[in-house]
């Protein structure tokens, strides 16, 4: 048996031994503690997160407050309705520059037949229709209304087209990274590089008074291809990023993988029993038993574990009780992490 | 409008807020397009979303609209031209929203009816449904 193959089955061990171990937690989840099965998802909304969004909220008052004294809104002239159209023209707000570059870019369009092309016949062109710039320009900016409101539809028909088995099924809610569709990613990039091009083109006027050599032309060019390029680059950079993994492998970098995959599951796994959130209160520390037991500072087993110290004796000596997750205020659930720390030493991965 | 007493502090966090208001409501509009969340069961919300989005965007043209000032009163010119291009439904959609064909003192009412009035009740009923719906397809749940 080859090297390789040894890491594989390790590999593949450890990845069995992680999904047992997480559908028993999940199928044993309400017996192990009703109080734990309200607290799957998320936090509790009192006091929790009403906390965390009032602090935020004064926050950002905090950041208009400092805006509004140190940067004041403009008061512009009065109204004038005999003066005319100023130039440099006013601009509306910012979050409309994209909808004035619309009305801008398109031009009269004229919809006849063209008779005075036919030779020799001195026919005049028969005009039918005449769609002027501000009906189109007002037109495509409902089309682009339009195509933002159906999303999820063109998503599933741009899906359904790349491959057929793309569906509700599989992607049931499910949230993808921009890597994992790149297709997707690129034709945001788009959207939002022309939504900025069509914003900077609006300002035309403007920039050609400090930049003359930016005229209309350039401006043109660049909301016609800029986008284009944009698009092309997030896709072939994404898919480049994606297609990365399906390189052969040096040895080296398949141990620097494997040690990798081993680091990230662990963070994966302290991030699912919300170790992370732990700010060392230390009230599980003052409930434990076994602390009680041993004295003040001669055991700590929650202490030495978070600071990756379990040399095995705190990890053992763990009675699995609970208190400590009874009274920690951020419901982490220790316990749980100590069971899997044992099941996967015991299963001989060294973690 | 800059005697009232505080008033320039109103004034300026209402302006600053509004900007950050449609800002946020942009990232958000991102992100969920980035991370895909639109999809199966959620595309009602997106729709609602993007419902919002318009409401937002209308706040902000009535907002500036109303101080009757150059900018609005250009936005205002602008408004009312793209309004009545509209074939057929032109003239009518004019009167609703800006109280005729031409820019007048109805206008100005009109759009402080839309800002205080008719905006907020169609934003607030459609934010509880968006927040309701978050809650009730379980994609974030509070206790």
């Amino acid at each position: 048996m080859s090297d390789d193959d040894a890491t594989e089955m390790i590999y593949e061990h450890q990845d069995e031994q992680i999904t047992l171990d997480t559908k028993n937690k999940l199928e044993n989840r309400e017996e192990h503690s009703g109080l734990e099965a309200e607290m799957v998802k998320g936090e509790p909304l009192y006091p929790h997160e009403l906390t965390r969004d009032a602090v935020l909220a004064l926050y950002i008052m905090a950041l208009f407050f400092y805006l509004s004294a140190f940067v004041p809104p403009p008061l512009h002239k009065a109204a004038d309705p005999t003066a005319g159209t100023a130039f440099p023209p006013p601009l509306p707000d910012w979050y409309l520059l994209w909808a004035f570059g619309c009305l801008k870019v398109a031009w009269d369009i004229k919809i006849g037949i063209p008779l005075s092309m036919i030779p020799f016949l001195g026919l005049e062109d028969v005009e039918l229709f005449l769609m002027t710039a501000k009906v189109w320009g007002t037109l495509v900016q409902g089309l682009i209304v339009g195509l933002v409101v159906g999303v999820p539809f063109i998503d599933k028909a741009i899906g359904a087209l790349i491959d057929p088995k793309y569906g509700d099924v599989v992607n049931r809610g499910h949230e993808r990274r921009p890597i994992e569709d790149p297709v997707r990613a690129a034709i945001g990039v788009y959207g939002l590089a022309l939504m900025v091009m069509l914003s900077v083109f609006s300002i035309n006027a403007n920039i050609a008074i400090y930049y003359p050599q930016i005229n209309t032309d350039v401006l043109s060019q660049l909301t016609l291809w800029g986008p284009l390029s944009c698009a092309l680059i997030t896709y072939v950079f994404l898919d480049r990023r994606r297609s990365e993994g399906a390189k052969p492998l040096t040895d080296e970098e398949r141990f620097n993988l494997y040690v990798d995959g081993i680091k990230d599951r662990r963070m994966q796994r302290i991030y699912e029993f919300k170790l992370n959130r732990c700010y060392q209160c230390g009230l599980c520390d003052d409930i434990c038993p076994v602390r009680d037991m041993e004295g003040e500072h001669e055991l700590n087993i929650i202490y030495n574990s978070f600071q990756n110290e379990h040399d095995g004796v705190a990890m053992w000596s763990c009675i699995t009780c609970g208190m400590c997750t009874a009274v920690c205020p951020q419901n982490i659930e220790y316990i749980d992490y100590v069971l899997e720390q044992r099941a996967l030493a015991t299963s001989g991965a060294s973690l | 409008m800059t005697k009232v007493t505080f008033g320039y502090i109103i004034r300026a966090v209402h302006h600053w807020s509004a900007h950050f208001m449609v800002a946020s409501v942009f990232l958000h509009m991102m992100r969920v397009y980035f991370v895909g969340a639109y999809r199966n069961p959620r595309e009602v919300n997106w729709i609602l979303g993007s419902i919002l989005l318009m409401v937002t965007i209308f706040f902000g043209y009535t907002g500036y609209l109303l101080p009757w000032d150059e900018l609005g009163f250009a936005a205002g010119s602008i408004g009312l031209e793209m309004a009545t291009s509209i074939p057929a439904m032109g003239p009518l959609m004019a009167q609703i929203v800006f109280g005729g064909t031409q820019l007048t003192g109805d206008t100005i009412t009109r759009m402080y009816w839309l800002h205080i009035f008719v905006l907020p009740l169609v934003g607030t009923i459609l934010i509880i449904i968006h927040m309701a719906l978050v809650w009730i397809q379980g994609e974030a749940e509070p206790h």
